[in-house]
């Protein structure tokens, strides 16, 4: 049977823990190698530096991203949700074709879990001896272990939040913040508060996040067909179960599942996966090796647990092309050269007019009329420019600003207020016009705003 | 099966709906706060000096923003989990015969 601790305190009721065994086999080595990878990634990646700064930063504050090569701004937001669109197709195309492979593998549920799971069994030993622990009567032994797993949960929970705030402020400066206790108040929040978020998934929520909290857990059938890969239990091959089969008396009528309830044990959702598929399932195919060791040590073939799909359970051929893998891949080729596209013809700089909302307009001695407009020009160009401004579409319109042309770095934003001037006596309410910049160094370097010219 | 569903209109219940309540409005109010940011500058609003000045810094406007929005995604995503568990309250009386 089954062993359930009793029930504990969760955010969620009649919750009982699960106390995932440990496995080991091919499939365990697979989501261990996504685990280093992926959280070596995220780990790594801020201190990676790139032509002097670092190679990726969300910079906030400064409304720049940086991702390696490439600068972004807020114009260019609709880049990011469209590589939004492209990263949540490619979840409905894997997924058609191999399940809830992300489930089981990639999700930073799963990633961050996994991680947890191992400092958990560093200090309070494995599935039995925790559920020993948990049993016991709180003395030295059990505060003593307790309290090594909450001091590296908490630790490591602090890092990952500060990791995380890393990718949005600069991080080697934000270390050095930390070691002199210089954090600004909302780096510092942030820090906990993801640090926290950290501890309370991967620590305490685990497998709820995905059962309660996941919405990608309750559509992810949808995208499922008889062709879909999921992880299966052979009922025809394994029932009826817990008969053995060496005993002469039960020869030729006993299934391969002995009912060691391993593939149980092992599972982190804590789910019978022989009851069929369940929604619980995230495919992490620990059962399957769970069911293959078993399997070798009883000397019957592997597989009982197995990567299958519905129709090879029914006897038919396994299909990988279909409508449905052909249709989610040409979407998302066809969305991933837009994006490529779109990044390789990004205009170079991008011109900004905002009027002086404090007057309307203003009259000079000399009869002129005179509206203030503060202009924002964004070079995303590596280089910087010379940019001189210019009126268009208003009769005699002069431009007046502090330095007749105008310098701005290379991937820089300036600011500058100009006084757009006109002759008295010509027109009267608003009226339509456009400033232009041109940069002097490359004429094709141009950008026009639209603005409103009132006069009195 | 490790557990059974929490009854309806007890407290497990209504803080499994907070639960999820939180987590749904926390996603739509990120979105949010991404799209709002990214077509207004609260430095270029601060120049106006119609919002205080302390959120005229950017990270501090982002994180007011942000907790903004979640509270109202909050309230509609409770409002409407609410909603839905006490009209199947209702419609499982009115089936009884008492329309």
């Amino acid at each position: 049977m089954m062993e359930l601790a009793s029930a504990i305190q969760s955010p969620y009721a009649a919750h009982r823990k699960v106390y995932p065994r440990e496995v080991s086999g091919r499939f365990a080595k697979l989501r261990n190698i996504a685990v280093i990878v992926l959280l070596g990634l995220f780990y790594g990646l801020p201190w990676v530096q790139w032509n002097h700064r670092q190679a990726i930063l969300f910079d906030l504050p400064a409304r720049k991203f940086y991702l390696f090569g490439l600068t972004l701004f807020p114009q260019d937001f609709y880049l990011l949700t469209w590589l939004l669109i492209i990263a949540a197709l490619s979840l409905f195309f894997f997924t058609a074709l191999a399940g809830r492979l992300w489930c089981g593998y990639a999700c930073p549920q799963t990633v961050w879990t996994e991680i947890f799971i191992w400092m958990e069994r560093l200090t309070e030993g494995n599935r039995s001896q925790q559920m020993k622990l948990d049993r016991a009567p709180w003395r030295g032994r059990k505060i003593l272990r307790k309290g090594a797993k909450q001091i590296l949960w908490a630790s490591f929970a602090a890092f990952t939040g500060f990791t995380f705030v890393g990718f949005f402020s600069p991080i080697e400066s934000l270390a050095r913040e930390v070691v002199s206790a210089h954090l600004s108040a909302w780096e510092l929040f942030w820090v906990v508060f993801y640090g926290l978020a950290t501890y309370g998934n991967a620590g305490f929520l685990r497998e709820q996040v995905c059962k309660y909290m996941c919405p990608y857990a309750r559509f992810q059938s949808a995208m499922f067909d008889r062709n879909t890969l999921v992880i299966s239990y052979d009922a025809t091959r394994g029932e009826p179960r817990g008969l053995h089969p060496r005993r002469p008396s039960q020869v030729g009528r006993s299934g391969d599942c002995v009912d060691c309830t391993l593939c149980v044990q092992v599972c982190p959702t804590g789910i019978d996966i022989r009851q069929g598929l369940q929604y619980e399932c995230i495919a992490c195919a620990a059962c399957i090796d769970a069911c293959d060791a078993v399997m070798d040590k009883v000397g019957t073939a592997r597989g009982l647990i197995r990567y299958s799909t519905q129709a090879e359970i029914d006897g038919a051929v396994r299909r990988v092309l279909r409508p449905r893998i052909l249709i989610y891949g040409c979407v998302l080729l066809a969305l991933l050269a837009g994006f490529g596209y779109a990044i390789s013809h990004r205009a170079p700089f991008d011109l900004d007019v905002l009027r002086d909302r404090n007057t309307l307009y203003r009259e000079l001695d000399d009869g002129r009329v005179e509206n203030v407009f503060s202009l924002r020009i964004i070079n995303k160009d590596q280089r910087g420019h010379q940019y001189r401004l210019a009126a268009e579409g208003l009769n005699g319109a002069m431009i007046d600003s502090d330095t007749p042309t105008l310098f701005v770095d290379p991937e820089e934003v300036t600011t500058v207020v100009v006084r757009v001037r006109v002759p008295g006596g010509q027109q009267h309410g608003g009226r339509d016009f456009k400033i232009l910049a041109q940069a002097l160094d490359s004429p094709n370097l141009r950008a026009a705003s639209r603005a409103r010219f009132f006069s009195p | 099966m490790i557990e059974g569903r929490a009854k309806s209109g007890s407290w497990s219940r209504v803080k499994e709906r907070i639960g999820v309540a939180l987590w749904t409005s926390f996603l739509a109010a990120g979105v949010e706060t991404s799209a709002f940011f990214a077509f207004l500058d609260p430095w270029v609003l601060g120049h106006d000096e119609t919002i205080p000045s302390w959120l005229v810094v950017r990270p501090a406007a982002y994180g007011a923003g942000f907790f903004f929005f979640w509270l109202f995604t909050f309230a509609a995503a409770a409002l409407t989990a609410y909603m839905l568990d006490s009209s199947r309250k209702v419609f499982a009386r009115s089936d009884d015969g008492c329309p």
